[in-house]
């Protein structure tokens, strides 16, 4: 897609995206100036970035973050604590199965008993 | 293995692209009580080495300050901005910026912090941004006067709802900044500094600190009037009227009689009211042609435009604001080079830092443990920002995060495909009609081409004020050139000038003309393609409309001409 229908996809303001090519953030397009394309994987990428933003993260910390791989920790309750893997954030992934397993291990973690092997 | 989830945040290189930094700060004042004239220049160097788009967020604009000029050097090639509505200005922008171009663009953000933007600068070449304004003296009492021109801002409330990509940052270094003050019979002084300024030298100040200056009337000068041949062409005053709470009915027309305006055709005058006073200008109009104003003078128009109340002749506000350059959250400055300045590349969006302001944080500075904060697990959610305005006019309050997209209106969409593709169907059915004789209604299909390329050369006319648009509506009148081909066609054949009984190399001669007459028809349209960017698909539907005229014109006269059984 050309930078206008990225626009258009995203929703992001056509400067910010311009500074999130330049801050790393975003990869950068295919083709040169000329003939710039994007695909899907910026919008997820700038999407992600968005997101991130949206829950509080300075660029800094997402660009390490997304730099070190180690996870983006999300605070879900008192002592808990999700880490996130940042290729999911924003990512469209059908959240019912995971909460499924956290639910059981949740469960299983936090009950007075030792749960069932097996 | 256990991983403390926090442990990134707290390494020390948690600082993206290192911003630019400010070489140079020059403040020029001009004292012209009640009014002085600002001029900031900002230099840096592009250290890096790609090209770049530098973006300068800088303070708000002060109470009732006017600006009206972005003058732009980069290499010392002067590039001077003119007004143009934001949303267009922004995009034509945005479009040079994957164009290739040298473009600068000036415009106020929501939260009335300015955002200067300069594309296509070359590796280690210097770049000098000057931001014209005037705005009135403050009046702090005992027949002092007083102006505070800020040169840096406290990031942690301008950044307040910014996109990242319009934030100011800021760094703990300093620069060499000078200032220079102007006025005639007048004392000034400068906060943090003993005795008098000299008046038209230059004094090294602090490049983060505001500039305070005081200023007071010397022997002989005035704070309250200044003025400069107000009865000629190009000459204006601006003086203090009245205390707001002695005039009847708030702002009235002013009497020009006493000011020997009567035979002053240009002269537009204004009024505002700032801190409990009327301020009443008269200036050139930046409609009039009175040839080049000078830098006062311009000035004066400005802040008159900006609180217009009479004028010799009709006008517009709207209008005159335009003229007069005048930057708000409607209008940017801007100005785009020429197509293909650049190389391949594209520029690289680097930011520009201004000094720390004193007793602000740092935006580059050490990074705190974040934790999350947004995050209240025990509270509500974190209130949603405000959507961004809509509208170039929407005032509503700052808080705009990623714009939202525009309304998709597909039907509409649907229709405008439709009818793009509309003339092509109708020239195919036209020439099944034509050749395989099927039994079309070949008059109403050729109606309904005409009319449905002339309804896509309405929606593609090149309407907007982007400076591409503007060039191609100028140059609408090559397309003139269109109507030659049927022209030529028609008078030069069977039913002009040309008798229907020719011999027969006359014959052969005149269908030849014909043919060269359609083949001319056919490559008009694409060779002014070049000459009207902006206005293109705008051309090509008026030279369908052409070449199909001279079609039928050289279909009768070839048909007429040719030998029949």
């Amino acid at each position: 897609m050309k930078f206008g229908e990225l626009v258009i996809a995203t929703g992001v303001a056509p400067r910010q995206i311009r500074y999130l090519i330049a801050e790393g953030f975003v990869p950068p397009p295919s083709g040169g100036r000329t003939y710039a394309t994007y695909d899907q994987s910026h919008v997820t990428a700038i999407a992600r970035y968005e997101r991130l933003r949206d829950l509080g993260f300075p660029p800094a910390a997402i660009r390490l973050l997304l730099d070190a791989r180690e996870g983006i920790p999300v605070p879900v309750a008192n002592g808990v604590t999700m880490i996130i893997d940042p290729d999911l954030v924003a990512s469209g992934t059908d959240p019912a199965p995971i909460l499924e397993a956290f639910n059981a291990r949740i469960r299983a973690v936090l009950s007075r008993e030792a749960a069932d092997a097996g | 293995m256990l991983v403390d989830p926090l442990a990134a945040l707290f390494r020390p290189d948690l600082r993206g692209e290192t911003p630019l930094r400010l070489e140079i700060t020059r403040v020029d004042v001009e004292l012209l009580p009640p009014l002085a004239r600002i001029a900031v220049t900002r230099t840096f160097i592009n250290q890096s080495d790609a090209i770049i788009e530098a973006v300068l967020t800088l303070p708000p604009a002060q109470q009732d300050e006017v600006i009206y000029g972005l003058t732009v050097t980069i290499g010392g090639v002067v590039y001077r901005a003119a007004a143009e509505p934001r949303r267009a200005a922004e995009r034509a922008h945005d479009a040079a910026a994957g164009e290739g171009r040298i473009g600068i663009l000036l415009e106020r953000l929501a939260n009335d912090a300015q955002l200067v933007s300069i594309l296509g600068i070359a590796p280690m070449t210097t770049v000098e941004v000057r931001i014209e304004s005037v705005r009135p003296l403050a009046w702090p009492g005992d027949g002092l006067a007083a102006l505070v021109i800020p040169l840096s801002a406290d990031t942690r409330r301008l950044n307040r709802g910014l996109l990242d990509a319009e934030r100011m940052l800021t760094t703990a270094d300093r620069h060499p900044a000078t200032l220079t003050v102007m006025g005639e019979r007048l004392n000034v002084t400068l906060a943090g500094r003993d005795g008098l300024l000299m008046l038209g030298q230059s004094t090294r100040i602090d490049c983060a600190a505001p500039v305070a200056l005081g200023v007071a009337a010397g022997d002989g000068g005035s704070l309250n009037r200044t003025a400069c041949q107000v009865g000629e062409p190009r000459g204006w005053e601006a003086a203090i009227d009245a205390p707001l709470d002695c005039m009847a009915g708030g702002l009235e027309p002013v009497d020009f009689d006493a000011d020997g305006l009567a035979h002053r055709p240009d002269w537009i005058a204004g009024r505002a009211a700032c801190e409990g006073i009327a301020i009443r200008v008269i200036a050139s109009s930046p409609l009039a042609d009175a040839g080049e104003l000078t830098p006062s003078s311009r000035a004066m128009a400005a802040f008159a435009a900006a609180h217009l109340v009479d004028s010799a002749t009709p006008v517009t506000p709207v209008l005159l604001r335009r003229a007069a350059n005048i930057l708000d959250r409607s209008i940017s400055l801007i100005f785009l080079g020429p197509e293909g300045d650049l190389v391949d590349a594209m520029p690289r969006l680097r930011k520009v830092a201004l000094p720390t302001a004193p007793g602000a944080s740092a935006a580059g500075g050490p990074i705190q443990p974040m934790a999350l904060e947004p995050l209240d697990i025990e509270g509500p959610p974190p209130p949603k920002l405000p959507p961004p305005p809509l509208k170039i006019d929407d005032t509503r309050p700052p808080g705009a995060r990623p714009e939202a997209p525009p309304p998709s209106y597909r039907w509409l969409r649907l229709g405008q495909v439709i009818l793009g593709w509309a003339p092509i169907g109708l020239v195919v059915v036209w020439l099944l009609g034509a050749t395989v004789w099927v039994p079309f209604p070949l008059m109403a299909v050729t109606i309904g081409f005409f009319v449905a390329t002339g309804l896509n050369a309405v929606l593609h006319f090149p309407r907007a004020s982007a400076p591409d648009q503007t060039r191609a509506r100028r140059r609408l009148p090559m397309l003139l050139a269109f109507a030659v081909p049927p022209l030529a066609s028609w008078i030069g054949g069977p039913f002009g000038l040309i008798p229907k009984d020719l011999s027969a190399l006359a014959t052969s001669w005149a269908i030849l003309f014909q043919t060269g007459c359609i083949v001319t028809s056919a490559v008009a349209p694409l060779a002014l393609m070049p000459a009207m960017r902006g206005g293109r698909r705008f051309t090509l539907e008026i030279g369908a409309i052409g070449f199909v005229l001279t079609f039928l014109a050289v279909s009768v006269a070839t048909i007429t001409l040719s030998p029949g059984d």
